[in-house]
């Protein structure tokens, strides 16, 4: 057995004596304090953030923090499991989607005590702040605030010279009217706009244009079957007009990677997206793409809001909590942390961090600022904290939109076989 | 087979009635003398049987009448979570349903074109080896991340089939993303990752001896007729054995799903596979006394078809050395 | 059948034979020369250009993808190596005990242990999977390649022990009697006896457990947490982010390269499996 890999074998008993160390609490020799760190990420995100990481060991050297990154899908999975042995990782990346229902499950630490101690956050934007509380417990650390966008391919709509109207102020209507104008003009198998009637964040945007909610405060739906009727009938009519794809061709993309978005497959112009993620549709598209605002409703009543791209949290179990909450506040309010993120992860909700990384902006992250400049001046309020089951609820969406486009069910039905499961899962969870 | 001298470890069986009862000690060390061979070889797996298999096994079976979120203790709830899924769940009937359609189209499927090959590689064919090395090079590839874009690449929208389609002048759908066709793409991704079952079956005809072959051939049997009346027979052993193990897999099937439908049994829950189902109740929605109680579902619904193949094997698989 | 030209009629059908063979090896292995060819081919023309032959062959996917992760892939290759060839020799050696005692030992509740140990093969994965970890976690073990290794030298895998009764069962008894009478006790027989008359078997197993451990990325994705012990497929999965920019040159790149040492296992040892399997699990 040591002649097959000496080295290995001896690394493979320092990690077990590691974990086990850890698992003890007590810290290894070399490192005075040793904290876990895990994120989800892709390769570039994980470069940036390695870095960073390798930078807070300088300015740190008895602190080592262990990386653990992992792509989206088995990101949970993996979190899942650790939390089920009490193994969780000092410091977590979350996702606003689920931030609420692991910090209802105990999971996550409250930060409130260490704010003005190891968390210094006077330059912190008061409004991300404010969309990590639950309760007036501060459970998480924006990464960088987003919202959502329309995205276009500009270089299609400037080879037809088709403008787009006022972003502040146009309505469905107007979108409807410029569906049909351009897609005349497209090749065949080309379309005006993807068809997101199973996209949360489209259902959201939709219904807080009508003035209500995807949940109330309590934790119950927060909208009726006909603002959801009034959202499908849209869509589905759009896809009968032939201004969004057919439905088999439109479902490739359910699983938000991006190579599988309409616009980078070149289906459709339009699309709809997260705004940071404008630099990585950038890197797949030849064309220029560029950001807009959704649609509007009657009222004009601004239906999106700064959103937080995903937040950094400290795990509820953590045993150093200090020293996590010190390296927390390392990422998100350090202006040397954040030459090395820039807006990779959204814009920083530290003013200081912003001010310092703006200058050396590329020109697509500019075109990503430029837009939530505009949007600033159209945007709600935060919407309440979802209750658990909502990531559930987020993934029986897309069957249930399904459901419609393929024809399976009529609109009413398929609604209202929406809103009761959707009524269930909050009963079960 | 007739054996004159018992098995190792063991004297005549017939010894033990004979045996005056003796002192407890010495009966204690005879028995020793008999067992403890075979319990010391054992003794490893008898370790991992106990300590990772049937100690977790029995763990999640009390996990499946709890509720159960993993983060918080379980908590006892009866059969609450069998009445659920068998009389409310219809995510869970939809799963079993797309299950059962993937076992019993891709098991029989796989296994024909398993044979064939075997078949057209079997004797006499120049090259051999290079032929078996490729048809066993998508098995390979088991469930790695790039099959998932490989099989967009064949059955998407734009994908090769469909280019085959466009020169005789039709459009195909985006198979793989359309509820009516998806889960065939993934039964003929499990026909293509053939090469465990066609390499037992190059095998098990390697058994035969060429001599029947020839006998039949003399006797005028024609090809058709010497593979129902000398082949099929003579392999119905390791049929069954492929045909077992084929069948298990199949029905814990939870790669290719996971895989090549992004995970989330889309369009309309069409590949929502039994596993994967099991999975995303467990890890993504933090019910895993559901989750638990589902595995026993699926462990017994494994269970019934296993012994229903046992049971039926009499009446179709001939072993050479019995009743001959 | 035409008597008279028998040679000209058996080269036509070696001919239409090979023909048939051929076309079903270029079906089997479109999607692989697609991905080979993928690899070879800049990032943005992947999806837009769906000839096999790249317009222009460049090995930027390779060397960028060798290094696009915090270690390079040699490590992941490394890691690979060292899991699944810990798994090969904790399958041959534990596999080999239990089904020499099932094929050739006597003991109490021998029927019993043995349906047991079928049985096993009908468990879902899932179903231990959570007891599993926190099992190990209490070991100390999560964040370790022995969650990954010891299970096998605990003969977890009932395949390999079916696989090897089958085969120990065909070994003629009058060897092992020949042996008894000469004084060998279970353990010469075992070790001096069946382990060499079964290299088939053995290598038929060590091959399965290789390739089946190479390609496992539940098991380490579960319980490797630090990218210093990642093997290659969830190396792979790295590269792949729903949320973010995915490299999928880099991804095919890596993807092909993961191929190789499998390939090379199976081509030298294929006749092997072949023998093994034959003389091992079809006869009972």
């Amino acid at each position: 057995m040591k002649a097959l890999s000496r080295r290995d074998f001896g690394r493979l008993v320092a990690a077990g004596a590691a974990a086990s160390a850890l698992a003890g609490g007590a810290g290894p020799a070399f490192a005075e304090t040793r904290l876990r760190y895990i994120w989800w990420g892709n390769p570039d995100r994980d470069k940036r953030t390695n870095a960073t990481v390798d930078l807070y060991h300088k300015k740190h050297p008895d602190i080592s923090v262990d990386r653990e990154s992992y792509a989206w899908a088995d990101y949970w999975p993996k979190l899942a499991t650790q939390a089920a042995g009490r193994n969780l990782p000092d410091v977590i990346q979350m996702d606003y989607r689920y931030i609420f229902e692991w910090a209802r499950r105990g999971q996550l630490a409250d930060l409130t005590p260490m704010v003005g101690k190891e968390l210094k956050l006077d330059h912190f934007d008061k409004n991300q702040l404010e969309s990590g509380k639950i309760g007036g417990k501060l459970y998480g650390l924006s990464m960088g605030g987003n919202s959502v966008a329309l995205v276009y391919n500009k270089t299609q709509y400037q080879k037809l010279k088709i403008g787009l109207p006022d972003p502040l102020a146009w309505t469905f209507d107007d979108f409807i009217k410029l569906a049909k104008d351009v897609q005349p003009h497209l090749p065949d198998g080309v379309h005006f706009t993807a068809n997101k009637g199973d996209n949360e964040s489209w259902l959201e945007m939709f219904v807080r244009q009508r003035g209500k909610e995807l949940y109330t405060k309590d934790g119950q739906l927060g909208f009726e079957l006909d603002d959801l009727v009034a959202f499908w009938t849209i869509m589905t009519q759009m896809q009968k007009d032939g201004l969004t794809p057919p439905p088999d061709v439109q479902a490739q993309d359910t699983t938000g990677a991006l190579e599988k978005t309409m616009l980078v497959l070149g289906k459709a112009i339009t699309d709809f997206t997260n705004s940071n993620q404008l630099v990585a549709i950038q890197k797949l598209m030849k064309d220029q793409v560029d950001l807009t605002t959704l649609p509007n409703q009657e009222g004009n009543r601004p239906g999106q809001y700064m959103k937080p791209s995903m937040f950094i949290s400290q795990s509820a179990s953590s045993s150093q909590p200090e020293e996590a909450a010190k390296f927390l506040n390392f990422m998100v309010t350090d202006v040397d942390a954040g030459d090395i993120l820039q807006i990779e992860r959204g814009v920083p909700a530290d003013s200081e961090v912003l001010k310092h990384v703006e200058p050396s902006l590329t020109e697509v992250e500019q075109r990503m600022t430029r837009y939530l400049t505009l949007l600033a001046k159209h945007v709600g309020p935060l919407p309440p904290p979802p209750p658990k089951g909502a990531g559930e609820i987020q993934q029986l969406l897309y069957p249930a939109y399904q459901k419609v486009s393929f024809g399976r069910l009529s609109v009413e039905d398929g609604a209202r076989d929406f809103m009761q499961r959707a009524k269930d899962i909050l009963k079960r969870a | 087979m007739t054996s004159t001298v018992g098995p190792i470890g063991t004297t005549a069986s017939g010894r033990r009635e004979t045996a005056a009862p003796d002192g407890l000690r010495a009966r204690l060390a005879r028995s020793l003398r008999r067992n403890g061979p075979g319990y010391l070889f054992l003794l490893p797996w008898l370790v991992g049987f106990f300590g990772l298999t049937l100690l977790p096994t029995v763990g999640s079976l009390y996990l499946s009448f709890t509720d159960y979120d993993l983060l918080n203790p379980p908590r006892w709830t009866g059969t609450a979570n069998y009445s659920y899924a068998f009389f409310e769940d219809t995510r869970f009937r939809s799963a079993l349903s797309v299950t059962f359609h993937y076992v019993l189209w891709s098991v029989p499927l796989k296994l024909i074109v398993a044979l064939a090959l075997a078949m057209a590689l079997d004797r006499g064919v120049r090259g051999i080896s290079v032929y078996r090395a490729v048809f066993y090079l998508p098995s390979l590839l088991g469930s790695s991340v790039a099959v998932a874009v490989l099989w967009r690449q064949i059955f998407g929208d734009a994908g090769v089939v469909n280019q085959l389609i466009a020169l005789v002048g039709l459009k195909g759908p985006s198979w793989i993303t359309h509820p009516d066709y998806a889960l065939w793409t993934l039964i003929v991704l499990a026909i293509w990752q053939f090469g465990s079952p066609m390499i037992i079956f190059l095998a098990g005809l390697r058994q035969i001896p060429q001599e029947v072959h020839e006998a039949a051939a003399m006797d005028g049997a024609g090809p058709a007729r010497r593979f129902f009346r000398i082949t099929l027979p003579l392999l119905a052993p390791v049929i069954f054995f492929n045909l077992v193990l084929q069948t298990i897999d199949a029905f814990k099937a939870f790669t290719p799903a996971f895989i090549v439908s992004g995970g989330n049994g889309s369009p309309i829950d069409s590949t929502l596979f039994y596993s994967l189902y099991l999975y995303i109740e467990a890890f993504a929605n933090f019910r895993m006394g559901y989750a638990a109680a589902l595995a026993w579902i699926l462990l017994v619904i494994i269970s019934i078809f296993t012994a229903l193949a046992f049971l039926t094997s009499r009446y179709w698989v001939y072993y050479e050395d019995e009743g001959r | 059948m035409n008597a008279a030209a028998p040679r000209a009629n058996g080269t036509r059908r070696q001919f239409v034979r090979h023909a048939i063979l051929i076309a079903a090896a270029l079906v089997m292995i479109y999607p692989l020369l697609w991905l080979i060819s993928s690899s070879l081919k800049p990032e943005n023309l992947i999806f837009h250009n769906l000839g096999l032959i790249p317009e222009k062959l460049q090995l930027d996917n390779y060397a960028q993808g060798w290094t696009a992760l915090r270690f390079s892939f040699g490590r992941f290759f490394l890691n690979s190596f060292f899991v699944a060839g810990m798994a090969v020799v904790g399958n041959l050696l534990s596999c080999s005990l239990a089904a020499f005692a099932f094929a050739r030992l006597n003991f109490r509740l021998k029927k019993l242990w043995f349906v047991l140990m079928l049985g096993t093969l009908m468990l879902p994965y899932h179903v231990t999977l959570v007891p599993q970890y926190i099992l190990f976690l209490h070991l100390g073990w999560v964040n370790s390649f022995l969650p990954l290794i010891v299970p096998k030298f605990l003969a977890i895998d009932a395949f390999f022990i079916f696989l090897m009764v089958q085969f120990f069962r065909g070994i003629p008894r009058e060897i092992d009697e020949a042996a008894i009478m000469d004084g060998c006790g279970p353990w010469r027989i075992y070790w001096r006896i069946m382990l060499p008359l079964s290299t088939p078997v053995l290598a038929t197993a060590a091959i399965f457990s290789f390739i089946w451990t190479y390609d496992d990325f539940l098991g380490p994705l579960i319980y490797l947490n630090d990218m210093r012990d990642y093997t290659v497929p969830l190396a792979l999965r790295a590269f792949v982010d729903a949320t973010g920019e995915s490299r999928f040159g880099q991804l095919f790149a890596m993807s092909t390269l993961s191929l190789i040492p499998v390939f090379i296992v199976f081509l030298a040892f294929q006749r092997l499996i072949i023998r093994g399997v034959a003389l091992g699990a079809l006869k009972r």
